[in-house]
């Protein structure tokens, strides 16, 4: 289990957190943290986006949302990508 | 990653140019009236300095001297010996002090960080990334998404690319007319690369679209902020200064940007990183770095940046290298006003 999760909404192209085009997340632990992002099927992934967005490498903004603002971005996915609810 | 041949002759040609740049400064002939780091660059080489444009033929320089580059700044970095003075010097430049180091500067150090990686290799040996062997098998110029290999998006990724061909030169002839200019002694740094290759840009877009599945190829490549990048470098003294000059030089060029960040401050990673969009749409970066800064992320802690990026390392090893880039980091000069140098981003980008 992780100690600490932070979500970031990934916005650009004057998105907004409420029309993000994507979110990630960071996992921490005491040996260190992973990086995913939300996949189409709503499952989770590896994504280098958060540290590249940390070097100044990555195309769009993210801003980091609480647990509360994440969930309701998954929720707009699932109503834009047509997917039920589990 | 530049192959070792190329990253030793952006390095020496880089230290070539700080010892030439400081020669040629009103009263402050060569190694007198130098930082110890910089009194160190006037013994690594002695070839003139050259600037983007007049970059001297590699093929020219002594085969000798070609042959123990790496090796032989690394023993001259190590050879400074001064380190006395060299703290007595940075507490009289406020605002120059590395995040915490000891006060050693940052060209004494570069062995040691060197150490530091070759130990993390051994320790942590590489592992390979598992995109590149699922992809061996596609045809040339493809690329994928979220969803596996997307062929009916070829054509539109190789007119996008096509674009950013076209576009580039023009930018470049500015950029270099810039580089020559200039009143703070900018230059450009590995201009040779300034377009990404066909590859790592279909890469990139991959990335892009697994973090955001559902965005169009069109939209993400259009973004792609950095298929073609400039990476000026100023001495410290001149940063603050020479980025506004800068700036207000790709202005007046008709460039607009849209967005800067100060990475100064940043534990990892030192430098500004701007974002240029020219009339056309066509958009480009500009670094801004100094000797330090680019040569630490251009040859220190790139493959470390590498790794972290790799699906495949485990947690402990992401935590090394990022201490490994904290270190690096921690180790740099700051200039003058630079990490007060305020983030812009402009509505709509």
């Amino acid at each position: 289990m992780p100690d600490k999760i932070t979500f970031y909404a990934i916005v650009g192209g004057g998105g907004t957190i409420d029309n993000p085009h994507g979110l990630a997340r960071r996992l921490e632990t005491d040996w260190g943290f992973t990086d995913e992002a939300l996949r189409d099927d709503f499952s989770w992934s590896f994504t280098p986006a958060i540290v590249e967005w940390e070097h100044g490498d990555f195309a769009d903004d993210l801003v980091e949302v609480s647990h509360e603002q994440a969930d309701k971005i998954i929720q707009y996915f699932r109503e834009r990508w047509g997917q039920p609810d589990p | 990653m530049p192959d070792p041949d190329e990253r030793g002759r952006a390095y020496e040609a880089m230290r070539a140019h700080a010892d030439a740049d400081a020669a040629r400064r009103p009263g402050r002939a060569a190694g007198a009236a130098l930082r110890p780091d910089e009194k160190d660059q006037t013994r690594v080489t002695r070839q003139p300095a050259e600037r983007a444009g007049r970059r001297p033929d590699p093929a020219q320089q002594p085969a000798e001297q070609a042959g123990r580059r790496g090796g032989e700044a690394d023993r001259r970095a190590d050879d400074t010996g001064d380190q006395a003075e060299e703290t007595q010097q940075r507490a009289e430049r406020p605002g120059e002090r590395p995040d915490g180091n000891g006060g050693r500067g940052y060209w004494a150090e570069v062995p040691r960080f060197r150490l530091m990686w070759a130990d993390h290799v051994r320790r942590w040996p590489a592992v390979r990334r598992p995109a590149a062997a699922d992809r061996a098998d596609d045809p040339p110029g493809s690329h994928r998404g979220a969803g596996g290999d997307i062929p009916e998006r070829r054509a539109e990724a190789a007119g996008a690319i096509g674009r950013i061909r076209e576009a580039e030169p023009g930018i470049s002839a500015d950029a270099r007319a810039i580089a020559r200019e200039n009143t703070c002694g900018a230059w450009l740094e590995g201009f040779e690369h300034r377009l990404k290759g066909e590859d790592r840009l279909n890469e990139k877009i991959a990335e892009q679209l697994k973090a955001e599945p559902r965005r169009r190829v069109s939209e993400v490549l259009r973004e792609v902020p950095d298929a073609i990048r400039y990476t000026f470098c100023l001495r410290p003294e001149d940063y603050t200064k020479g980025y506004h000059e800068i700036r207000a030089r790709l202005e007046n060029f008709g460039y607009q940007m849209y967005e800067s960040r100060t990475f100064w401050a940043n534990p990892e990673y030192k430098g500004i990183n701007t974002r240029w969009v020219t009339a056309d749409g066509q958009r480009f970066e500009v670094q801004f770095h100094t000797p330090e800064s680019f040569h630490a992320k251009h040859h220190v802690t790139h493959a470390a940046y590498e790794r972290i990026r790799n699906p495949m390392i485990s947690d402990g090893e992401r935590r090394e290298l990022r201490d490994f880039q904290r270190q690096v980091s921690s180790a740099i000069c700051i200039p003058k006003g630079a990490a007060d140098i305020p983030d812009y981003k402009k509505k709509g980008f």
